[in-house]
């Protein structure tokens, strides 16, 4: 980085802050925190990392930890931060079955029929931003933008484990059985959600029977 | 040491899973821990070591395997008997053998702690009354809260201060939903946002209404993060139970 990136700097409760970056959703965005993330992973003062889309937030001890001593530290390591643009990347490719109990509703929302959605869910190469909500569960960058939908209205109180899902500009998938909000488009085997590492990138093969997940 | 004659709803804590435990947030995992650290800290003080704990809701019945010391904490009951003697809260006791441990007549607060382990401990006290450990929880105290960062989406951020607000049922070591009559929290603001962290005592805004995330939390969250409990109140939090009134003091 050329110049110190801005930041806003939002305050969870009384030990935990969170250092905004960007505003939306992006490749680049995504890279510039996991490098952020990487970097602040060296520091021992804190009690917890959480890189997400547009922020990363960190919790401390306030006992131990002025506010103000946990910005000194990110802006020492955003001075000498070096953007990674490559990772190591690893692809991971995962077999999907479409039969999400939500197909139907997206189908109504998007005006695409389900061959459609599918077709476009599974033709792009996507990224893992971050893991979290449940353990293992990764947030994937790359949903065409004609797949986007909101959250359902009323979130169920058990999402199937292994559920390939949509909201908004995400994609996810539920590693454990679980409550909630997203559309359920398809199901895979969530054993193989262990392996995911933010950064590592994602395709979804198509396949028609049980028996091949 | 414990064999359950009734399990009520309880659940048993390894001396490892107790205090929360940091540093793996990022893979999604929170630090959970009991929910009253503060009623399990007393506990090991006044056992003299951390030991292992059993946290309940309703009572059970337990047997004691082998002899040992226990101490009561948390929410209080007005009766509870080693066979025939009548036990104290805050108070060290030591079991023999074949002894059974039994509740009845809860008579405040959410959670009750049973800590304890196969060891003599020293007898040992401690005199504070319930209001003195839970200022916050008594009929006139309150919750403190800050504003979160989707504070500003509120149309009407002043009713979280009006009396009225309710634990609602859908309650558990995850979060508690808030319930109220009359009118309602409201969003200006209904874009959804985009997933971020979440903390203990996150106050999000579903849309069934304000729902408080407790210590076997989520990591991220996709909700308007409205308001959050400062961290010295979290503990406060686990002695709500359903139905019971809380009243909320915003901080600046």
């Amino acid at each position: 980085m050329k110049s110190k990136p801005e930041y806003q700097c939002q305050v969870l409760g009384d030990s935990c802050l969170i250092f905004l970056f960007f505003d939306h959703i992006s490749t680049e965005n995504t890279q510039f925190i996991l490098s952020l993330f990487r970097s602040l992973s060296s520091e021992k003062d804190f009690l917890d990392l959480v890189p997400a889309y547009c922020d990363i937030a960190i919790h401390f001890n306030p006992l131990l930890h002025t506010e103000q001593e946990v910005r000194i530290i990110v802006d020492q390591h955003l001075s000498k931060l070096e953007v990674k643009q490559d990772f190591l990347e690893k692809v991971h490719r995962l077999a999907v079955l479409y039969d999400g109990a939500d197909l139907q509703r997206v189908s109504e929302l998007t005006n695409l029929d389900e061959k459609e959605i599918v077709r476009r869910h599974s033709m792009v190469q996507y990224r893992v931003a971050m893991i979290g909500f449940l353990p293992y569960f990764p947030y994937l960058i790359g949903l065409d933008p004609t797949l986007q939908v909101p959250r359902l209205e009323s979130p169920r109180t058990k999402v199937p484990a292994g559920s390939v899902s949509i909201a908004g500009e995400q994609t996810g998938i539920y590693p454990s059985a679980s409550p909630g909000g997203w559309n359920l488009i398809g199901r895979m085997n969530p054993e193989k959600l262990k392996n995911l590492e933010p950064g590592d990138k994602v395709e979804f093969i198509e396949v028609k029977h049980e028996d091949q997940l | 040491m414990l064999k359950f004659i009734k399990k009520g709803l309880s659940s048993i804590y390894e001396v490892e899973d107790c205090l929360p435990s940091y540093g793996q947030q990022f893979r999604g995992l929170s630090p959970r821990g009991l929910m009253d650290q503060g009623a399990y800290a007393e506990a090991c003080q006044l056992l003299g070591q951390h030991s292992p704990c059993v946290e309940f809701v309703l009572a059970p019945e337990i047997q004691f395997s082998e002899a040992g010391s226990i101490v009561l904490t948390g929410a209080p009951y007005g009766n509870v008997r080693l066979d025939d003697e009548i036990l104290a809260f805050h108070k060290v006791y030591h079991v023999r053998e074949g002894q059974i441990l039994r509740f009845s007549q809860k008579l405040r607060g959410f959670r009750t702690y049973l800590t304890y382990m196969n060891k003599i401990a020293e007898c040992a006290s401690d005199e504070r009354s319930y209001a003195q450990r839970y200022p916050e929880a008594h009929p006139q105290g309150y919750i403190r809260l800050k504003k979160g960062p989707e504070f500003a989406k509120l149309a009407n951020p002043d009713l979280i201060l009006e009396q009225g607000w309710q634990v609602g049922s859908q309650l558990s070591t995850m979060g508690m939903a808030l319930t109220k009559w009359g009118d309602q929290l409201q969003l200006n603001d209904t874009k959804q946002m985009i997933s971020s962290a979440v903390a203990d005592g996150t106050m999000q805004m579903t849309p069934k209404g304000p729902f408080i995330l407790l210590r076997h939390r989520q990591t991220i969250g996709g909700y308007p993060r409205i308001f959050n409990v400062i961290s010295s109140d979290i503990d406060c939090l686990a002695q709500f139970g359903p139905r019971d009134f809380i009243r909320f003091k915003l901080l600046d």
